[in-house]
């Protein structure tokens, strides 16, 4: 077992390096573009406490529970300073 | 046996060791003394962990990333002109001592600086620690930057193509593989490995096309023609890419390309360490004088903008600062994230030094670099492959120019539409993705039908490097605010935005004076221009006066925002000297670590 392990940790850098080398960016891309979605989402349900009454508040409701876990790091998005530079990623 | 001093081994070899030793020692000492990494202490990623922009990422998957993320046609083209300008000395010299003593503290004082202002990015610090108008002036130049780098990318691909037709096949046979493997993933929801297993059988099957179908031949429009020709079939290309969502073409390209990118970074390097024993020797000449034998560069300040990304780049510090910052797990990765693959991105510079000191003729575009690295590779494996070697470095070039250009073009559309976004009126209309992208790609082809490529290119290093410099003072500022050390990124900064400022307005005077007097042409490869312009009846003086103007508007337009970016970057600095009572830019560094500027 303590040998397997050894091996795994050996050969991870290398196989890390290419992971990182040939998908990391575009799983970054990915997870961004979900990030936007989920801006979206969160507008439209929550639109109506902002002043933006998109969806009824009934449907509203029944979707804020899944909302909830999302809230603060959803909040802590929005308010952060971001411009261009943000989006390089090369 | 030859003389192992007579081939680029050696050099090569000394480069590295040095590379070793810089990373060892003084990489090592800056990040102690300077930043005092704490690998308890949480990163943005940590900290801010929202599994979607702020996440931590393994050091080795980072170092990756970032290796992808810098390395484009920059570090090829770059040494390739500069050795052909000066002779293989200076060239090499400014690479290694550039990034040993510059280029690494760049990405990795940039990555530093956004993880200690928790993650963000360089327009946002730009903003709390100088103000309002130094941030307008970085997007300003950014967009400029943009430009430039679209007009120098176009031209290397056009003229790359041209000179190795069967390399179209291959770019448009793995874009195509691209679509395929986009598809097959993301609709049809295939297992990756079979995916990538059906998308290299089609690169390989773009390859062997790319060696039997040689048509049309080079130059088959005239060498003007053709390259314009090609240029255009590029921006289509580019602009395609720039529009359409990322994983429907970009991402899957950029997936499949890696393969063929990588196994050609390390071709060359293993046929440069080699070359004792294929018998390749270096043909250039050492020195060729202070000033350059293509264009009248003086090798002050013209080298240390010509070899761009090889030594320095401004693009590092705006990856190290937009996304990697953001998923970086321990402070202590920094070092091997930022620095580690700003080293080894300048091993592809060696690689591309190598390949073109192995050849003599003299090319005004990156098709030495072709030449040069099949030269070295067919020695090592079998002479009778230099074609298949021409075809398959050719198509590496034109991987390495599409991956980031078809970024770079997306990118200027992202930066207008955000220049007019809060703007009322017709001018809105600029921000039109489809607008935005063709304006950047219509004055891209401006640019490059004067066929002054290796001015163009000057423009370029320039605000490459002089990006870097505002990267390396911000630091400054930074560590100045936070009574930390800064000379090691005070006097490097110092140093390149004289420089490149001072190449900047070198270019723009030669345009200018150009301007007044176009009778003759500025160097060999513009004399295509006036030929072009001759044989449709057109007199060329009132064009190429009309064309110098305009890039003198660039080059000057470039100065002025660089220099009130200096003054803005450098009064900050004072008036933290003087806020912190700091007369010196060393000193002892406080015991204690530094943190946010919330806590101080």
């Amino acid at each position: 077992m303590e040998r397997s392990l050894k091996i795994r940790k050996k050969s991870n850098p290398l196989k890390e390096f290419m992971y990182g080398f040939a998908l990391h960016g575009n799983v970054t891309y990915m997870l961004r573009t979900r990030m936007y979605m989920e801006h979206l989402f969160m507008l439209m349900t929550l639109g109506d406490m902002l002043g933006f009454p998109i969806l009824p508040p009934y449907y509203s409701l029944r979707l804020l529970p899944y909302m909830v876990p999302n809230i603060k790091s959803w909040k802590m998005r929005m308010l952060r300073d971001r411009d261009f530079t943000d989006l390089i990623s090369g | 046996m030859v003389d192992i001093l007579s081939t680029p081994a050696p050099y090569i070899l000394a480069g590295l060791i040095l590379y070793y030793l810089g990373y060892r020692f003084y990489a090592k000492w800056i990040d102690r003394g300077v930043w005092s990494p704490d690998p308890k202490r949480p990163t943005p990623a940590v900290m801010y962990m929202d599994g979607v922009e702020f996440f931590p990422v393994n050091r080795y998957v980072l170092y990756g990333f970032q290796f992808k993320s810098v390395a484009a046609l920059g570090p090829i083209v770059g040494p390739v002109l500069a050795v052909q300008y000066w002779g293989w000395l200076p060239a090499l010299l400014w690479i290694v001592i550039g990034v040993i003593f510059i280029g690494w503290t760049q990405d990795y004082s940039a990555m530093f600086l956004s993880v200690r202002n928790e993650g963000r990015s360089f327009g946002p610090i730009t903003y709390n620690l100088i103000g309002n108008r130094a941030r307008t002036i970085l997007l300003s130049y950014l967009f400029i930057y943009f430009l430039l780098i679209t007009a120098a990318f176009v031209y290397t691909l056009a003229a790359t193509v041209n000179g190795f037709p069967g390399s179209f096949y291959v770019i448009f046979g793995i874009l195509i593989s691209g679509i395929i493997l986009g598809q097959l993933v993301f609709r049809a929801r295939w297992n990756i490995l079979y995916a990538t297993a059906v998308g290299l059988a089609l690169v390989v099957i773009s390859y062997i096309a790319g060696y039997y179908i040689q048509f049309p031949s080079s130059n088959f429009l005239g060498t003007y023609g053709s390259i314009m020709f090609w240029s255009i079939i590029y921006s289509v290309i580019l602009a395609i890419a720039a529009i359409i969502p990322l994983p429907t073409l970009i991402l899957p390209f950029n997936y499949l390309a890696f393969y063929p990118a990588i196994v050609s970074v390390a071709l060359i390097i293993l046929s440069a360490l080699l070359s004792p024993l294929s018998g390749v020797t270096i043909t250039r000449p050492m020195f060729n004088g202070f000033i350059g034998n293509i264009a009248s560069f003086p090798l002050w300040p013209m080298l240390f903008v010509t070899i761009a990304c090889g030594a320095i780049s401004g693009w590092h510090s705006l990856v190290s600062s937009g996304t990697t910052s953001k998923q970086l797990e321990r402070e202590i990765d920094a070092l091997p994230v930022g620095g580690g693959a700003m080293f080894t991105e300048s091993i592809v510079a060696l690689s591309s030094f190598a390949a073109i000191s192995v050849i003599t003729a003299t090319l005004p575009n990156a098709n030495g670099f072709v030449f040069g690295a099949a030269t070295l590779a067919s020695s090592l494996i079998g002479k009778q492959l230099y074609n298949a070697f021409t075809l398959f470095f050719g198509a590496f070039l034109l991987i390495m120019g599409v991956t980031v250009e078809s970024l770079v073009v997306r990118y200027w559309r992202l930066v207008l539409s955000d220049m007019v976004s809060d703007k009322k009126g017709a001018i809105r209309i600029l921000g039109n993705k489809y607008i935005s992208t063709a304006i950047v790609l219509i004055l891209a082809l401006a640019l490059i039908a004067t066929f002054t490529f290796d001015y163009v290119w000057e423009y370029f290093g320039g605000t490459n490097q002089l990006f870097a410099a505002f990267a390396l003072l911000l630091v400054a500022v930074y560590l100045t605010k936070v009574r930390r050390p800064s000379w090691y990124t005070l006097i490097p900064g110092s140093f390149m935005i004289l420089t490149t400022i001072s190449a900047i307005a070198y270019t723009a005077y030669v345009f200018l004076m150009h301007g007044f007097n176009p009778s003759k042409p500025l160097t060999a490869l513009q004399g295509l221009f006036y030929n072009y312009l001759n044989s449709i009846g057109v007199t060329p003086a009132p064009v190429v006066s009309a064309f110098d103007i305009i890039a003198f508007i660039i080059g000057i337009t470039l100065v002025g925002l660089s220099i009130t970016m200096g003054y803005y970057l450098f009064s900050s600095l004072i008036k933290y000297r003087k806020e912190r009572g700091i007369s010196r830019t060393s000193g002892n560094p406080p015991k204690t670590m530094i943190t946010n500027d919330k806590n101080k």
